[in-house]
């Protein structure tokens, strides 16, 4: 680093112009690898832009990388309330100095001076509770993080475990400081105690109480979360060791698992048991609601042999070429009518009849004997019998 | 209020459906029916015991969670043995996926599959936890599948597909913590 900033003007002005770097640098400050040429792209590929932060130690070139100077990662760090460091040393150099100053004043002859020191013991106070209120904060959040972030459970009960001491210094220091407001230097805030230093100092000491109550409420978390890991662990462990026995087919042997599983009957280790209910047949006989679904059920079930009967191929196209056959045949209705309409018996009207075609003898008797036997409803049949030739009929009416 | 516990005991059916199925109902599920129904059995616990009791059903309760089980023996010893065996795999498969897997804990079934693929472990664990499914996403979405079907999780978000482990995984858990390995074998069993 060959130069300095001259003026604050000049830092907001050189950090203003690389904004667009400083704002990715940072973001990516976990990662460590800041590639130079990915650096260059983001200052219009001007290499005495970066060289002018070099020189000015705002970030530092480790050969192929870019790394944000550590003055300037804390600063950001602290502005933005992103720290992961908790620094408890601090607090113990405001102690220091608000002892110095204290010391100072009281020895301090000249006004004006002597007013400086008090300002200066103002400004520690100040700064203790700040402090220590943002190192509470910032170990909150440090501690839900690595609770729930981090996978290996060895690093997150180390981690959480050197939360805990942290926890316990920054309470140390709370004690340390409530101890010298109210003990360590009671000639000072005797002498000194004008309104702005007693609204400072009740101030300071109700910010020292709220953290140390946080502080309380942290422990208790990081012990619960200390507990957890340490379940989790025990159940990891066990399951491992279970998985291996039971790998090596040794799990029953080396296991009181028979047992314990023989006196347990858990209703998850049974098979899906169905129910199966019978309907109410009163209920169906009677309720609206079973009539609709018994008749959507019987739509279902008709619908169902739709398309999947059987079909007969098509009929060959020979079939159905004309193939007309004409059978001369009487037609006894026909016959039928006419004698119910005449006065004759049924044999002389048979026999007599002007049929369409010859009919000899023989088919008249058959006619004679079809007619009689089909519309017997509509006959009369007479107990006289006469003969003609060869034959013997009876007489039959229409009735 | 009222004398009779039935008129007090407003779920038994809805209870009853999910437990006799082999259900848990957790404390912490997301599901507000599930919640109603935690703080009902827990509200009237014995009422509850005392009525399903009646129907051969004990209402078993755990650290935040409610599940039935039986006095008589309706499954044989081995297949018990079976099923204990299976959750030992599936759980020891979690809780190398993650150590801290167990109630409230918020997992996507893609980060289980991410972890199979860069994880030489967990990608041997996975091939052999179904004999049917080899694909890392069929694995990890049918473990899913089964410990959602037991109510061990539940999806908190369609969107993004995240799922919370509820509390009746400290069933498992306790399972697990109530086998006892022979005090001779336990100095064989590498770490």
């Amino acid at each position: 680093m060959n130069h300095t900033f001259r003026s604050i003007e000049e830092l907001v002005k050189s950090l203003d112009r690389e904004k667009e770097l400083l704002k990715e640098m940072f973001s990516k400050r976990k990662s460590l690898s800041f590639r130079y040429d990915y650096a260059l792209a983001m200052t219009e590929y001007k290499e005495e832009r970066i060289r002018f932060l070099i020189d000015y130690g705002v970030i530092r070139d480790t050969g192929d990388f870019l790394e944000m100077e550590d003055i300037y990662l804390k600063f950001f760090e602290d502005v933005l309330e992103v720290n992961e460091e908790i620094n408890v040393s601090f607090v113990q150099e405001y102690l220091t100095q608000l002892n110095e100053n204290i010391d100072y004043y009281l020895k301090e002859t000249n006004e004006q001076r002597k007013y400086n020191y008090q300002r200066e013991v103002k400004r520690c106070l100040k700064n203790i509770a700040l402090t220590t209120v943002r190192n509470v904060m910032d170990l909150k959040r440090n501690m839900d993080n690595t609770y729930k972030n981090e996978p290996n459970y060895q690093i997150k009960k180390a981690k959480l475990v050197r939360l805990d001491e942290k926890r316990n210094n920054i309470a140390l220091l709370i004690r340390k400081s409530e101890e010298l407001l109210d003990h360590q230097q009671p000639t000072f805030f005797h002498v000194a105690m004008d309104v702005q230093m007693r609204n400072v100092v009740s101030d300071v000491k109700l910010q020292l109480n709220d953290s140390y109550h946080n502080l309380l409420e942290i422990q208790k978390q990081i012990i619960h979360y200390l507990n957890l890991i340490d379940y989790q662990n025990r159940i990891f462990e066990k399951v491992k060791k279970l998985k291996y026995l039971s790998e090596q087919f040794l799990l029953e042997e080396n296991t009181n698992i028979r047992q314990l599983m023989s006196q347990k009957n858990p209703v998850w280790i049974e098979p899906q048991a169905s129910y199966r209910i019978k309907l109410s047949i009163d209920t169906l006989r009677t309720s609206d609601e079973a009539f609709e679904l018994i008749k959507k059920l019987a739509n279902r079930q008709k619908n169902k042999f739709k398309g999947s009967r059987l079909l007969a191929e098509a009929i060959p196209e020979g079939y159905l070429n004309a193939q007309a056959q004409q059978i001369d045949t009487v037609n006894l209705q026909e016959v039928h009518n006419a004698f119910m309409a005449s006065g004759n018996h049924l044999f002389y009207f048979v026999i007599n009849y002007k049929y369409r075609k010859r009919v000899d003898l023989n088919e008249r008797l058959v006619y004679f004997c079809q007619l009689a036997s089909q519309y017997a409803d509509e006959l009369l049949f007479t107990d006289c019998y006469e003969t003609s030739g060869e034959v013997e009929y009876p007489l039959i009416y229409a009735r | 209020m009222p004398d009779n516990p039935l008129s007090i005991m407003k779920y038994t059916e809805e209870i009853f459906n999910i437990l006799s199925k082999g259900g848990f109902i957790s404390s912490n599920s997301i599901s507000t029916q599930m919640k109603r129904y935690y703080d009902a059995i827990e509200e009237g616990l014995s009422d509850y015991y005392d009525y399903y009791k009646g129907i051969g059903f004990y209402l078993e309760s755990g650290d935040g969670y409610y599940y039935f089980s039986r006095r008589e023996v309706k499954v044989d010893l081995e297949r018990k043995l079976e099923a204990a065996q299976r959750w030992i795999d599936y759980l020891s498969f979690l809780k190398t996926f993650h150590s801290a897997f167990g109630p409230g804990f918020l997992f996507r079934a893609a980060d289980i599959e991410i972890q199979i693929s860069c994880d030489m472990e967990l990608k041997e664990k996975a091939s052999k936890l179904f004999s049917d499914k080899k694909k890392h996403d069929e694995v990890v979405s049918k473990l899913i599948s089964e410990l959602e079907k037991m109510g061990l999780v539940e999806k908190e978000n369609e969107l993004d597909g995240t799922y919370k482990v509820l509390t009746a995984f400290h069933y498992l858990e306790d399972l697990i913590n109530s086998i006892t390995i022979a005090e001779e074998v336990q100095d064989e069993i590498p770490e």
